[in-house]
Order: C-alpha cells, then structure tokens, then sequence
C-alpha cells in the first residue's frame, strides 16, 4: 500500500467515525423534534403528488401530440429536474430560515451559547439539520423521476447527476437561508425574507443559469442541447478536455462552493459576540473569492475572440466591479479595532502578524479591500493587454475599453471603500454607513446624467455629455464616443474618486489608530484604579 | 466614581471571591443602564441580587453570564475576567434566564442529553449518569419520557434548573427564578435553592419577591437607576440603617438650623388572646410604645421605638397582666424594610 496514501484515508475514515461517534448534538435534536413534528411526511407526500401529477399531466400532453418517445422522455426530465429545483429553491431557504430565528424567538439561544459550543458547531449542527429534511424531501421526488425511463430519451447517468446537482443547489439553498436566519431575530422576517429573495431570484437565477448559459454551452459543444437542465446533459454528450475541465467541472463547482462558504463564514460571523472575532472568516473567504473570480475572468479574456475584447472587457470587468463593491459593503460593519478579548487570544496563542492581519480591525480591513481590488483589476488589464496586443486592429478601441473601465472599476471601488472606512470611523451603526454609501453611490451614478442631460438641451452641444463623466455609468460612453472630450473628463474623474478614496481610507485608519490609543488609555487608567482602590471596606 | 457605595463585607480577606464587580459601566445608546457598579458575592452564598424594574439587573446578569460584554470596569467569576476568559467563565456558571424558552417536541430526557453533549459532558456509552443525577436533583425522574409541551411551568422552570446543573456549574445565576410560578412551586424552589447552596453552590439571585429572598438569602446588593445603593449581609445593612437614622438630624430650610430628628421607629404586630382594649391598654401605658391600633383578623398593630428587647418587654408586661401573647411578627420583614428605605433615596 502507498505510504503516502494510508494515512490520508485513515484521517478521512477517522472524520467519519468522529462524525457518527460523536454527531452534531443541535442535529441530533433537530432530528428529534423533526421526527415529532407530524407536518415533514405529509409535506413530502404533498410535494410529491403535486410533482407527479404535473410530470404525468405534461407527459400526456406531448404523448397526444404524437411525439417521438424519445423526446417525450426527455421532455418529461426537464419537467421534472424543473420543479424539482423549484422545490428546493425555495423550500431549502424557508427549511434553514426556521432554524436560528426560532431559537431566539424561542427563547432557546442563550441557552445553546453558554454551553460553550463554537458558533461553527452550532452553524454546522443547523445546516446539517436543515440539509437532512431537504433532502429527504428529495429523496421523496426520487421515484418520480423514474417516469421519463417509461418513454427513453435519457439515461441513468444523467438521472443520477440531475441529483447530484439538486443535492449541491440544495446545499446552497441551505446554506443561504442560513445566513439570513443568523441575522434577523424574529421567524416571522426570516420566512418572509427567505421567501421573498426566493421567489424574486430563483426565476432569474433559473434562467441565466439555466437557458442563458445552455446556449453558451451549445455553441461550444452542438451536442448539449438548449434545455433549462442542461449541465447533467453535459457531462454526458461534452467531449473530454481542457474546456470540459474548466467549465464543466470547476466552474459549477466552484459557482457553488464560493457562495455556500460566504453564507457559512457569515452565518458563523453573525452568530458570534460583537467582541469575537468577526472578520477572519469573512476575509480568508474574500481572499479566495476574489482569486477565484479573476482568475475566472482571465480565462474568459484570454479565451474569447480578439476582435470581441474591447465588449468583452467591459462586461468581465463589470463582474469585477460588482464583486468589488459588493466586499466593500461587506466589510462595513468591521469594528475600529480587535477587543480585548480577541487581542488577548492572539497574545496567548502567539498568532503570527499575518494571522492578526486577517483579523478584526478598520484600518487593516480597509488596506485589505483595496489591496485586492488592485491586484484584481491590474491582473485582469494585464490578461487582457496580452490578448489584444498582437492585434493592431482592434488595439486602440481595445485599450479605451481597459482604460476606461479598469479606471472607472478600480477608481470608484476605491472611493467607496474609502468612504466605508471614513464613514465607519464616525459612525457606530454598519447599516447608516451603508445607506449612507449607497445613497452617496446612487447620487454619483445618476446626478450627473441629469445635469448632462439639462445642459445638452440647453447648450444643444454633444460635449455637454462630459458633464456626466463622474458617474461610473460614463465608461461604455468613453468607448462609443470615443473623443477627447468624453476621454480626458473620464480619466480625471476616475482618478478623482481613486484619490479621494485614498484620501477617505487614511483618515478613516487615522481615526482607527486613535481609538486604538484611546482605549489602551482607558485600559491603563482602569488598571490605576484598581490598583489604588481599596478592597471591600468593612464597616 | 460612586464613593457612597456600601461594597459588602463578608468576602474574607485573601479569598478568591465568587463574584467580583468593579466599576462596571455599561450604555445603551445614551442612556447609562449601569453606572460604576461595584460589588462582591463569597463563595457558597445565596446571593439576593434586587432593584425596581429597570434598574439593571438583567444587563449585570447577562454580562455576568457573558451575554454581553461591559463597556469598562471589571467584571471577574472565580477569578477569571467575564470579557476575556468567555469559555471559563461559562464553564462555571450556570445561567438560567427569566422567561427562558424550552425546546417543546422533546422528552424531558431527551432535553437534558441535548444540552448534556452541547457542554460536552463525559457520558458512557449512551448512558447519561449526569442527566439521571440532574433529575433526580430536581425531582424531574419520574417525568423523564414526559414530553416538555405537556408540562407546567413550574415543571419547565425545574427543568431550567436541571440544565444549568448539568455541567457542574459552581456558580448559578437565577433571574427571577419564581416569577410566574403557583405559590406550591416557589416553594419547592426556594427549598431547591437551599439543597443547592447545601451542596456548596453559589447562587446569585435575582427577585422581585422579597419575602421569599429573606428566607434563603445571605446577602444582598440592591441596585437603583444603574447604581447599587446599598451591599452586604441582611443583618449588617439593617444595623447600618438604623445607625444612621440615630445620628441623622435634618437641616430647617428655613433656618438652616439642625431639627431634631425624627425618632426611628418599628412596627410589630401582636395576636393576644384578650379584649383589644385590654390589650391596648397595658401596651400604650409602656415608655417605648408610640401607638397601637387594630389590625386585621384581631391583631394589633403596635409602632414602637427601640430594637428586639422592647419587643420581649412588651410581652413580659402582656405575660404579668395574664394576658396570653399567642403570635409575634414584623409587621414588613427585614428585607422589605431595607428596600423601602434603601430605595427611598435615604443611603444616597
């Protein structure tokens, strides 16, 4: 036997012993309390009736339609994989919703924190607990999805990675209602906020991902067909290779795992103290999301046309621009400085200046946001300057599109996060400085267009559209227009907002490192008076 | 800093104290819910831990319970510091919250191993001995496959009190442990409560009902808009109190001039078995006795000045006139009395 080998599969059997020795106590009770409830089977039954009902009803249809049976049990696959994601989409959400809301509108939650359990053991044992009943309810549509066999058209294999699919999205649908759980206090808001995002995503959701990347897919392999649940259909029809790796392997898996492990590290965030910390998760997952989403991105540029680049570009760096923002919102609740508590742990166990780094603290946070967002966009420009410099034709419409963009994504990025940080600074409420930027945001990207539009119909000039070169709106006009007078306004309003947030982040660290002071001041003198204050007086 | 507060003394000097608060602050928005707090509970005490609605026993509680973090002062159990030593601290201090909720669809069995391996307790096997002793303790054993949603609430609260005991807890932290509870389950409480402090517990405790601290409590801290106002063992503060009523002359707004002070008196209430203008009669005629007037279910209520020797004279005199004296009672128990003047505003 491989040396190397045995005790890698020891370690793995010696989880899943711990796992079955010792399980979750929270799952085991949920469990428990599940198997009382009496509603579950008859849910399942419902849910069940109702999908087999629409299966048989829509497999009547087309069969009277004189159909080949083939493409009628293909039909009937889609139909079914359809609702089954319906299902879990919205019912795997309002499962996990109940869990962490219901324990605090039930009074139940201290109880559970002063056992000393972590806030990942209690997040794990309530996603495994939701995870068990979603997919139980699964496991109850299985015999349904045995129909389409009756009429040929799709194989077992497929079958099988419609659930392995379902499985996965159902980990995601979990772990997101989760996350909301862990943030409101009430059930009754968990379930509607659940419910509603649900209802509001799930089509879109269903359609990108669905029909929008199913055409994508059939342009690159004519073999997959333009069906909703196209990836099982994939795996299966998709020659073997480096696309098949990439798209069809490491994408799906890691478009799942990055968004279930941001839900995990904010569940845990949420279920800690204020004065725990907070952070750490939040930004290792940041770290690696961000890495994952460029180095997506790259592959995109460096794979697409040459003569595509410069629409390309502006579409891949709108990506990085969303994801930017949206860590910069996300890291706007970071306290000025890591407690006491989390100060000493650091000093007990001897964590390393890099660990501490990745800790709680405004100032550290801030340099860590704009860090990445740098490097995320200069890596991004460099793929693409390597893609279209050997292309003369397309370079100057090309490199307008990089300027343009990386400069308005990376300037704008910056001022927000600089303006996060100053705000912070000032502020004691994450969600007031939250509005406040995005309110700040939205003035920016709209203001503009409204004064550029009042003085184009006053001065009857085109030049008057440069007005509205500080919204971050303005980048696709750099690249249609293509004229000095859109070009030079773009440039210094993209470096403006890019400084001021520096501006904004120094002030915001200055403001951190002076609280820092102030509290070891307050430190020093609550030590004095304990020092000098007498013990209990007695009479 | 509050130089009026009467910081207890029943902590021995060098012991390590149960509980030890010191200039706790702690702020809601703008308002000040704790303001330099300081206090001491021994080791082994039954601690009476009381104030009007809102005064702050519940954020001294939870941050105590490390539910919540102070914003400055010192706050330590058996040593170790509430704001860092979180886990320690949880380990020996068992919080059982006023109003708390219970998993309903559970036996109470099943309730009690769910928290049994949430603290980690070491078990054999599927055999929870520490559960079986926490019933036990609590009089739960013969309820144990009884599910919780068909129990009373004072079932419920003993339930609580099972819970915090699992892991051994050498400190239990009550808020208003009997609140809501039928006059037969507070009973049964307090005289769990006295069982437990029997086993060497401290118990901090939290009441509204005066009554029934005074009768297991060692001690108390009674706390007012944010501040404790007075600290320290029962007898101890009446003694203060008193001696401070005796010294106490207030100033004449007028002339600015001290007024004699109003003599401290004492109420007592007496039953005898005679005619109450008999009784009356004998009782008026004594130095010491100020009034006497007619209280329910033929008692008289006799307001004295002096301590427990008026008292026995007054039923030494009753005994010579060959009247019977068959019950004697404050008329408001010592702790009731100390609230009321404590809360009056008179130790500030």
């Amino acid at each position: 036997m491989n040396a190397g080998v045995a005790p890698t599969v020891r370690s793995r059997l010696g989880l899943l012993g711990a796992f079955i020795r010792d399980p979750n106590a929270i799952w085991i009770r949920e469990m428990r309390q599940s198997a009382r409830a009496g509603r579950t089977p008859w849910l399942i039954f419902a849910a069940t009736l109702l999908v087999s009902l629409t299966v048989c009803s829509l497999g009547g249809i087309v069969v009277s339609a004189h159909v080949s049976p083939a493409k009628v049990g293909l039909a009937l696959s889609q139909v079914f994989f359809s609702l089954a994601w319906s299902v879990v989409a919205l019912v795997g959400p309002v499962v996990a919703a109940n869990s962490v809301a219901a324990e605090r509108e039930g009074r139940t939650w201290e109880a559970i924190l002063l056992t000393g359990m972590t806030p990942s053991e209690i997040a794990r044992g309530k996603f495994v607990a939701a995870y068990t009943t979603i997919a139980l309810y699964i496991a109850g549509l299985a015999p349904i999805a045995a129909v389409p066999f009756l009429f040929g058209g799709t194989t077992a294999t497929e079958v099988i990675l419609g659930f392995a699919l379902l499985m996965l999205l159902a980990a995601l649908a979990v772990a997101f209602g989760l996350a909301v759980s862990s943030m409101v206090s009430s059930l009754r808001a968990a379930l509607v906020v659940t419910l509603l995002l649900s209802v509001l995503f799930s089509p879109i959701l269903f359609s990108t991902f669905g029909f929008g990347f199913a055409a994508i897919a059939h342009k690159a392999w004519p073999d997959v067909p333009i069906l909703p649940v196209w990836l099982p259909l994939a795996y299966t029809r998709a020659p073997f290779g480096i696309a098949y790796l990439v798209f069809l392997m490491a994408a799906p898996l890691t478009s799942i795992a990055i968004p279930a492990w941001f839900f995990y590290e904010l569940t845990v965030a949420n279920l800690s103290g204020t004065a725990d910390d907070r952070s750490t998760g939040l930004k290792r997952w940041f770290v690696v999301a961000a890495i994952a989403t460029t180095s997506f991105l790259v592959v995109a540029v460096l794979l697409v046309d040459r003569t595509d680049i410069d629409g390309a570009y502006g579409l891949v760096a709108t990506m990085l621009f969303t994801f930017t923002l949206f860590a910069a919102f996300l890291f706007a609740d970071e306290p000025l400085v890591a407690s006491k508590r989390v100060r000493t742990h650091w000093a007990r166990r001897r964590r390393t200046a890099l660990t501490r780094w990745f800790g709680p603290g405004l100032g550290r946070t801030t340099t860590l946001v704009i860090l990445i967002t740098h490097a995320s966009f200069t890596t991004l420009a460099a793929a693409a300057l390597l893609r279209c410099m050997p292309y003369p034709g397309a370079s100057q419409k090309a490199l307008l599109s990089i300027v343009s963009f990386t400069g308005y994504g990376l300037g704008f990025s910056t001022f927000v996060t600089g303006l996060n940080s100053f705000l912070r600074s000032r502020n004691s409420s994450a969600w007031g400085v939250r509005i406040i930027t995005i309110a700040v945001s939205m003035a920016i990207a709209l203001l503009p267009w409204a004064v550029a539009a009042i003085a184009g119909v006053i001065t009857q000039q085109d030049r008057a559209i440069a007005i509205a070169a500080p919204s971050f709106t303005f980048a696709p006009v750099v690249l249609s227009v293509r004229k000095a007078y859109t070009i030079l306004p773009a440039i210094a309003c993209f470096t403006g907002w890019w400084f001021i947030g520096l501006v904004l982040a120094l002030f915001g660290a200055r403001r951190a490192r002076t609280a820092i002071a102030e509290q070891a001041n307050m430190a020093a003198q609550l030590d004095a008076s304990l020092a000098h204050a007498s013990p209990p007086r007695a009479e | 800093m509050n130089d009026q507060v009467e910081l207890p003394i029943n902590v021995e000097p060098g012991a390590v104290p149960a509980i030890r608060v010191r200039h706790l602050w702690h702020r809601f928005g703008r308002f000040d819910v704790l303001r330099d707090v300081s206090f001491d509970v021994a080791q082994g005490q039954i601690f009476g831990f009381i104030g009007p609605n809102g005064a702050g026993k519940t954020t001294t509680i939870r941050i105590l319970s490390t539910l919540l973090e102070p914003m400055a002062g010192l706050v330590e159990v058996l040593g170790y510091d509430v704001t860092i030593d979180t886990d320690a601290v949880r380990r020996q201090v068992g919080y059982m919250p006023d109003h708390a909720g219970v998993y309903e669809r559970v036996t109470v069995r099943e309730y009690l191993e769910f928290f049994a391996d949430a603290y980690r307790v070491p078990t054999a096997g599927t055999t929870y001995a520490v559960v079986d002793a926490a019933m036990e303790l609590t009089d739960l054993t013969r309820l144990c496959d009884k599910l919780v949603a068909t129990m009373s609430k004072g079932m419920k609260q003993r339930l609580q009190l099972a819970r915090v005991l699992l892991h051994d807890p050498k400190i239990l932290i009550l808020d208003e442990p009997a609140s809501d509870l039928d006059p037969r389950a507070r009973i049964e409480i307090r005289d769990l409560l006295q069982e437990l402090r029997s086993m060497g517990k401290t118990i901090f405790l939290s009441s509204h009902i005066l009554t029934e601290l005074a009768d297991v409590v060692d001690a108390v801290a009674i706390l007012e808009r944010g501040q404790v106002i007075v600290a320290g063992p029962i007898s101890e503060i009446a003694q203060r109190l008193s001696d401070r009523q005796s010294v106490t002359s207030p100033i004449d707004p007028l002339t600015n001039t001290n007024v004699p002070a109003p003599e401290p008196t004492r109420t007592v209430k007496l039953r005898v078995l005679a005619a109450q203008n008999v009784v009356t009669q004998v009782l008026i005629a004594l130095p010491f006795v100020r009034s006497v007037t007619p209280g329910a279910m033929g008692t008289l209520i006799v307001t004295f000045v002096g301590d427990d020797h008026a008292i026995a004279a007054m039923v030494q005199s009753l005994a010579q006139g060959g009247l019977s004296v068959v019950g004697v009672e404050p008329e408001r128990n010592e702790l009731e009395r100390i609230f009321l003047e404590a809360t009056r505003g008179e130790l500030q």
